[in-house]
């Protein structure tokens, strides 16, 4: 028996943040997060860390297609108001090369950026392979292919930045 | 050997080829220098995907982590702001000179409501974390409980008529009103339970959740500047510490010489780390890369 507190204490906040790298948006991360909890309840996770995040991965996925025919943008590109952050400028500094990143990221294709995001948590091959259902072996080129267009495409965005 | 391909260089610098594979390809960039670079490379993108990933993270919202120590992590701060979100989210909201909105959105009423409804006994904790998201970082972790109830109950006074005009995503906040009502009652510990707080009510997974507790005096050694997750002992003697890294769960077998069997891992594909000390064996397990294990080493006290 999987004891689900243990899990939320272990994994809630790797979950959120994965999740708000992914979405761009720390409430709707949240929400999401709550709501693969709330599913770990029904159907208790034998390897739980691939299980929550593959979860709240299809989560996002739906929850984007929803959006979008709604005719909603997809949230990547989403600007987060102003929050409590240290000077005004210096958030405003953050602010901007945050929009940047999720630009960058938004140009990789969804596997790839899922890839990378889970390897930011700390997963090892494994667990990125089981988490997207993908063979060991791919595991290495995705990451590869998406390292690299992440730091070309941020590259490009910082070029634009500087030039507009 | 052939070259190397762009993903098994990458497996190789992520740590993930057996050790035959990466003595291959380590011996053949030594006589190719194409292959060398591109390994290079590979260093260089990893380094510098991560940092660009880094950049997308949650510190805006929190206030500035405490100071000196080096401390990355705090379960418990983390676990009660996550549990009290609504709490933080009215206090935070109320505290800001700029809301004057006038109010009545009546799901936002029910919010506040809400918060107001819940158990006394189990304010000390949102409380702290509210202080903690608005203010700086108290030095104490663990105030006393009773002052600090009575703290944040005139705090939510205050918060309650001018945070629930300043609630522009009602709804959301009204469904977790409910939901931080009840996480409030699972962090308090067990024993206050006669105090009214129905803890048979709650969903199994919100019941179970216990305040992060000290890490017990059978621990000899710990990480210094980390705070543990939970602990448990180990059946041949010894004791598990479980930390959280960022949220990747982290191992601390400490297991005397005389015990008779090393205990098993929890989960499978960890990578581990064990060394004698002072008659005991300790291990470090986890599926962090092998330098941040070795980095962790060296916080053990």
């Amino acid at each position: 028996m999987t004891d689900i507190g243990a899990l939320f204490q272990l994994y809630h906040e790797s979950l959120v943040r994965m999740l708000y790298r992914r979405t761009g948006d720390r409430d709707r991360a949240e929400d999401l997060a709550q709501e693969t909890f709330a599913r770990a309840v029904e159907a208790p996770p034998n390897n739980p860390r691939p299980w929550l995040f593959a979860v709240a991965l299809n989560l996002v996925r739906e929850d984007g297609r929803r959006a979008s025919t709604r005719g909603r943008r997809l949230e990547l590109y989403r600007h987060e108001g102003p929050q409590a952050s240290p000077a005004p400028d210096q958030a405003f500094v953050q602010e901007e090369d945050r929009a940047r990143v999720r630009r960058a990221l938004a140009r990789l294709n969804e596997r790839d950026r899922e890839a990378l995001l889970l390897k930011a948590e700390g997963f090892n091959y494994d667990e990125i392979a089981e988490t997207l259902g993908l063979a060991r072996g791919a595991i290495g080129t995705t990451l590869a292919r998406a390292r690299k267009k992440l730091v070309e495409a941020y590259r490009e965005e910082e070029r634009n930045d500087v030039a507009s | 050997m052939s070259h190397p391909d762009d993903g098994r260089l990458h497996a190789l610098v992520d740590g993930e080829l057996s050790p035959a594979d990466a003595a291959a390809i380590e011996a053949h960039v030594q006589t190719c220098q194409p292959c060398r670079v591109r390994l290079d490379e590979a260093r260089m993108l990893l380094g510098e995907s991560d940092r660009i990933v880094a950049r997308l993270d949650l510190e805006p919202r929190r206030a500035p982590r405490a100071t000196g120590g080096g401390r990355r992590f705090d379960v418990r701060v983390l676990g009660l702001a996550a549990s009290a979100l609504l709490v933080v989210t009215v206090g935070y909201l109320a505290l800001r000179p700029d809301r004057g909105v006038p109010a009545a959105s009546p799901v936002a009423a029910r919010a506040a409501e809400s918060v107001n409804a819940a158990p006394k006994e189990a304010a000390p904790a949102p409380a702290t974390s509210a202080e903690q998201d608005v203010a700086p970082p108290r030095a104490a972790p663990e105030p006393e409980r009773r002052p600090a109830a009575e703290r944040s109950l005139a705090q939510r006074e205050e918060a309650k008529p001018e945070a629930a005009p300043a609630a522009p995503t009602a709804g959301r906040m009204a469904s977790r009103a409910d939901a931080a009502e009840q996480r409030v009652a699972s962090d308090t510990p067990p024993t206050r339970a006669a105090d009214g707080v129905a803890l048979n009510d709650l969903p199994p997974w919100k019941a179970k959740v216990a305040a992060p507790s000290p890490p017990p005096p059978s621990a000899r050694f710990r990480l210094e500047g980390l705070d543990v997750v939970s602990s448990q002992p180990l059946p041949g003697g010894g004791i598990r510490l479980v930390y959280s890294v960022n949220g990747t769960p982290v191992e601390f077998d400490q297991v005397p010489a005389s015990a008779a069997a090393q205990p098993a891992p929890t989960a499978g594909a960890m990578r581990e780390l064990s060394w004698p000390r002072d008659d005991h064996r300790l291990t470090l397990r986890s599926t962090l890369p092998a330098a941040e294990l070795e980095r962790l080493r060296q916080l053990v006290r």
